[in-house]
């Protein structure tokens, strides 16, 4: 992408004309007095770059007077696209130049042939709202960022033909997922992190039963939970307490619940505590 | 003196702090990242540890776990420093084994009182 939009005091030019560690940089540099300022390292931004197809072909960096204080990253998975981790320095606020950044990546999507440009910010960050409400975007739900700290639970999960899957069965049962899930929870994010892995069990009328997650060393997290019929609150209440009971010093962390999902309440019984809260946008091209 | 020991990324931040202890009975040590931070606790086993939970290289969350793991660092005042929603940031922090939290930005006319307290329960 060529530079847009030169004027006299910025310009934008494509991110992938700057290093990682540079990236990182104006990451950083944007997001220090964030709600939640969420920092990178290198290894950090690559693995996010990755998971969510980023292209920096098509994101931008904002310069002025020769100075990167403004981030703008796009991802793109068939015709949709992504605005993420946008962020400008604080000596730059108020110029316009989140504006700039965040106009510039909706003509280059709609460029891209793209049909819908979504986006997530936190509910809080009422500035940012309201310029992206003012670019056209529109608020579709909240999405939740849920924790829970490691705790011992006294008993395993009370379920009945229960097995582990690894994780080529477990990409398998996300095929089946009904659920509507956020950029950040898509199957295409979640068989990019690593190695997932599941549980099934055999519900008592026949009924769909399975919780796909990922863990490492310290932390369970993108956990997908599918438990419908009458019976689906319990009987995932039953699967999270099985997966705590085999994972008993592991963190937590879940992404992007909505709000609205009817198993939020079988994170609740298990100690799942909110930490904070997003709103989804989107602009239809 | 007690030993305060900041784990904080932004450097603006870890300034400030270092300006507002300047002329106080506190000694203060900086940690830039999560792993140095660890290394840093089991190291030099501070009074008080002032937390960043959003640390470029490991959550603050998992900094608290470790901190709270360790058996040397039983004794250590853990007190998170953050601009999270105040809401859901007290409750969250305690969850984690905060013995305290602090908003950001920082109020330098009570932030020496609020460890004094802090050291004192």
């Amino acid at each position: 992408m060529r530079p847009t939009r030169p004027d006299a005091d910025s310009t934008l030019i494509a991110a992938d004309r700057l290093s990682l560690a540079q990236l990182c940089d104006v990451y950083n540099l944007g997001r220090a007095d964030y709600l939640v300022p969420m920092p990178m390292n290198q290894t950090r931004l690559a693995r996010y770059l990755r998971q969510y197809d980023v292209d920096l072909s098509h994101s931008l960096v904002a310069l002025q007077a020769g100075q990167a204080l403004g981030l703008a990253l796009l991802g793109r998975r068939g015709a949709r696209a992504w605005i993420t981790r946008l962020g400008v320095a604080a000596e730059a606020r108020k110029s316009g130049l989140g504006r700039r950044l965040v106009s510039s990546l909706v003509e280059e999507a709609q460029r891209l042939g793209c049909a819908a440009v979504i986006l997530e910010v936190i509910r809080e960050n009422v500035a940012a709202r309201q310029l992206f409400e003012q670019l056209g975007f529109r608020a579709t739900r909240e999405l939740l960022v849920l924790r829970r700290p490691p705790a011992p639970i006294d008993r395993p999960g009370r379920l009945s033909g229960l097995r582990s899957l690894q994780h080529a069965e477990s990409l398998i049962q996300l095929a089946e997922r009904q659920d509507d899930p956020s950029w950040l929870t898509e199957t295409a994010s979640l068989a990019a992190a690593g190695p997932l892995a599941g549980l099934r069990a055999a519900g008592s009328d026949g009924q769909d039963l399975w919780l796909v997650y990922q863990v490492n060393a310290w932390e369970l997290s993108r956990m997908v939970l599918c438990a419908d019929g009458p019976e689906g609150l319990p009987m995932a209440q039953e699967l999270l307490t099985e997966l705590h009971w085999r994972h008993p010093l592991k963190d937590a962390v879940l992404e992007n619940l909505p709000a609205a999902d009817p198993l939020l309440p079988a994170y609740q019984a298990l100690g799942y505590l909110r930490a904070f809260t997003r709103v989804e946008m989107r602009l239809d091209l | 003196m007690p030993l305060v020991l900041l784990i904080e990324d932004n450097s603006d931040n870890a300034r400030l702090v270092q300006r507002v202890l300047a002329n106080s009975r506190f000694r203060l040590m900086h940690a830039r990242d999560g792993e140095s931070g660890q290394r840093m606790a089991v190291e030099y086993r501070p009074q008080l540890i002032l937390l960043d939970l959003g640390l470029p290289d490991i959550e603050g969350q998992k900094v608290a776990l470790f901190i709270r793991q360790a058996p040397e660092l039983r004794a250590v005042k853990l007190v998170a420093v953050t601009a999270w929603p105040e809401e859901t940031g007290r409750e969250m922090v305690r969850a984690y084994g905060c013995d305290g939290y602090i908003p950001k930005p920082i109020d330098v006319r009570r932030f020496i009182e609020q460890l004094e307290e802090l050291l004192r329960t």
